[in-house]
């Protein structure tokens, strides 16, 4: 009935056909190249993980060690060491996505203010995103320095005791924080930059009329509109430092006394320098977990606030 | 409620003047319209008012006091924005509170949970439900309060802008073509709501519009402008009667004024009093002002083109004898009684107590002397 109604649609059964399966082949044709893709480079891993830490595998054979069961988890639960590498990760992850994330919304909020050479400010604060995260650590490594760094330098001469920034607790996982925070904050200014700028006009000259502060066009108009993306990156950030591994393994190496050891320093020791790939693994196991909850998380509060926008 | 008061103000943006320089004063309480052509810089003019856009040059006082370098906020407006405006995250409820509550938070309640307790606090408030309630009633967005403005039609989303502004208390309103997306019934409507809304509080009203019809009633006084000048500024009668020139001649009234060219006049030096024809003038006539006639009467030798009947009248086109083209058509309001048809040969009078003289090179009002009585 609907089918002569319209002119254009097919009358012969067979035209009629090629055009259903085209639609259902073109995105199938589409899909089927990252599917096999991804179950190449990430289901397959992923299984293998799986697999490696349910066995006893040693670096000298990774392949070849023989099913243990949960040993190698059983062994993680015993021990004292699984608990504060938690706590590290966490303090770690939290820390440097929330100071990242406050810093680059301070410096997007300053840099939006439009004075003049704001385009040299900007190119000089997101200079920090470009340079490798090791050349990073290294610069920062002098500043810390007990003896020569900057800080201490300052300190002292403001009549204070030096700190011993990158071996005593708590100030190694505090510095090893700043400066990936100071990594990311590039990242964070100019995404939340560009949301800044998508803000209408008109929106917030109203907020003006209607007799709202700075302040509080930013609370009311600015941020709600801004936070969606802030957000994600709040979610990219999370992802990002519980995979980080560089910038502690060249600034503490996970010292003092495993203080800012993280899941993946953690992954690394067991892994590579006590030669255990089966208790490895578990420790990728129990990162990989956290960041699918961090990720479930993300995308429960995204689905809320769809449901919310009535979208 | 201030009366406003500009002294050569004007705009540009880098070298391109969208505002020449211009004089003018509106008094306190008054309902000024700007009427005018898209672009020719009403929104500009507003914005000025509003403090949301920088004078370029000049000053703008209210009650005698310079307030070019004054904040919105310490102008006191409400301001309906041609684009709306809305905040989009809150709902139309929060939308139309929200100067209500502005007005009622202290600076450190603005943090951001805390925040949203307090307002949702004053939101329950009799003073703000009752006010919200009562303007959403007026507007008929009973039905829309709890949506955001992106699940609300175009016309919808214009209403929510105006009970925004309307739901405060200011000093001055500043509207800028509030009911452009209304329909025909809900627009005569709320041109009703305003203007009586303007007779109860007796401020100053600053109206945007290009619809005459919205000029006409409302105005207490109208400034029509073309191109970044202003081109008159008066009561809707003296717009209406005596127009400055013939740009507003032709741009308020509907149909417009019929505008006879110098080389028609001189052709039939007859049909004028002889002060018109000897002129070299160009001729306006609103079409309610010129009555046909069965040939051989003394007037303007015309042949009738169209016939178009609206009901109580009937609007005549007729072309005088030896003319063609859209320049020359001259439109006559006559009562539906008036059996015309086409291509009729009629004569054309001009009732010489309302005929406007116009400048044939600049088109500028010419002021007349004893020729009308
Ligand atoms: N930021 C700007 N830079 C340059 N020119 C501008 C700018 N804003 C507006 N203009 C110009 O100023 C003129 C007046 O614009 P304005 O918005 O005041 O027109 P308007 O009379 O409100 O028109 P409409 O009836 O279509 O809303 C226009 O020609 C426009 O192109
Ligand atoms: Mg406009």
């Amino acid at each position: 009935m609907t089918a002569t109604a319209n002119p254009r649609v097919s009358r012969s059964p067979r035209l009629r056909l090629t055009r259903a399966l085209r639609g259902v082949a073109t995105p199938a044709a589409l899909l089927i190249a990252p599917m096999v893709l991804l179950a190449f480079m990430v289901f397959w891993p992923l299984l293998q993980q799986i697999w490696i830490s349910l066995t006893d595998a040693r670096l000298t054979n990774p392949g070849g060690g023989s099913f243990v069961g949960l040993e190698n988890f059983e062994a993680l639960m015993a021990g004292t060491a699984l608990p504060q590498v938690l706590a590290n990760t966490l303090a770690y992850t939290l820390g440097s996505t929330g100071l990242a994330l406050v810093m680059g919304t301070l410096a997007a909020l300053v840099v939006n203010t439009r004075f003049r050479g704001h385009g040299f400010v900007k190119g000089v604060l997101a200079s920090p995103w470009a340079i490798p995260p090791v050349a990073a650590a290294s610069i920062w490594l002098w500043m810390f320095s007990e003896s020569r760094g900057i800080f201490n330098r300052i300190i002292e001469g403001a009549g204070g005791e030096p700190v011993a920034w990158l071996t005593s607790e708590p100030w190694a996982m505090v510095s090893v924080i700043l400066v990936t925070a100071w990594q990311f904050a590039p990242l964070v200014m100019l995404v939340t930059l560009s949301a800044l700028k998508s803000v209408p006009d008109e929106v917030a000259e109203a907020s003006r009329v209607d007799g709202a502060s700075a302040v509080a066009t930013f609370t009311w108009v600015v941020w709600p509109h801004i936070l969606p993306t802030f957000r994600l990156l709040g979610i990219l950030l999370v992802i990002e430092s519980l995979r980080r591994w560089d910038i502690i393994a060249v600034m503490t190496g996970g010292g003092p006394v495993m203080s800012t050891s993280t899941i993946v320093v953690a992954i690394q020791r067991q892994a590579f320098q006590y030669q255990e790939v089966g208790m490895g693994a578990a420790y990728a196991m129990i990162g990989i977990t956290l960041a699918v909850i961090f990720a479930l998380a993300y995308l429960m509060v995204e689905r809320r606030a769809e449901k919310r926008n009535g979208r | 409620m201030p009366q406003l008061q500009f002294s050569s103000v004007a705009k540009s943006y880098g070298d391109t003047q969208v505002l020449e320089p211009f004089d003018a004063s509106v008094d306190s309480g008054e309902f000024l319209v700007l009427l005018g052509p898209s672009g020719c810089g009403k929104s500009t003019l507003l914005r000025m008012i509003a403090g949301l856009t920088e004078i370029t040059s000049g000053e703008l006082l209210f009650d005698g006091e310079t307030v070019n370098e004054w904040d919105v906020r310490k102008r006191d407006i409400a301001f309906v924005f041609q684009s709306y405006a809305l905040y989009p995250q809150m709902t139309v409820r929060q939308n139309i509170a929200f100067p209500l509550v502005m007005d009622r938070m202290k600076p450190w309640q603005h943090l951001p949970i805390l925040g949203s307790i307090i307002r949702s606090r004053l939101m329950h408030r009799p003073e703000i439900a009752g006010e919200v309630d009562r303007i959403a009633e007026q507007l008929s967005l009973v039905p829309y309060l709890d949506r955001r403005p992106g699940a609300l039609s175009g016309g919808q989303r214009q209403r929510v802008a105006l009970a925004r502004s309307l739901v405060r208390d200011p000093s001055l309103y500043l509207l800028d073509e509030p009911l452009s997306n209304l329909d025909a019934k809900l627009r005569t409507q709320m041109r009703v709501d305003i203007t009586a809304l303007h007779q109860k509080v007796g401020k100053t009203f600053v109206y945007v519009t290009h619809d005459q019809i919205e000029a006409m009633t409302m105005a207490t006084r109208i400034i029509v402008m073309d191109h970044g000048r202003i081109q008159q500024i008066g009561t809707p009668d003296e717009v209406y009667d005596n127009p400055a020139n013939t740009f507003v001649a032709t741009f308020v009234g509907s149909p417009a004024m019929n505008l006879i060219s110098p080389d028609i006049v001189a052709a039939h030096p007859t049909a004028f009093e002889p002060g018109i024809a000897a002129s070299g003038a160009i001729v306006g006539v609103r079409p309610e002002h010129l009555m046909l006639a069965d040939e051989g009467a003394p007037g303007l030798p015309v042949t009738v083109e169209v016939v178009e009947r609206t009901g109580a009248e009937a609007i005549i086109a007729c072309q005088p004898q030896g003319q063609e083209g859209d320049e020359s058509r001259i439109l006559v309001r006559a009562s539906h009684t008036q059996r015309r048809v086409m291509g009729e040969a009629c004569v054309l009078q001009l009732d010489p107590a309302h005929v406007s003289l116009f400048d044939a090179a600049t088109g500028v009002r010419v002021p007349q002397t004893s020729t009308v009585g």
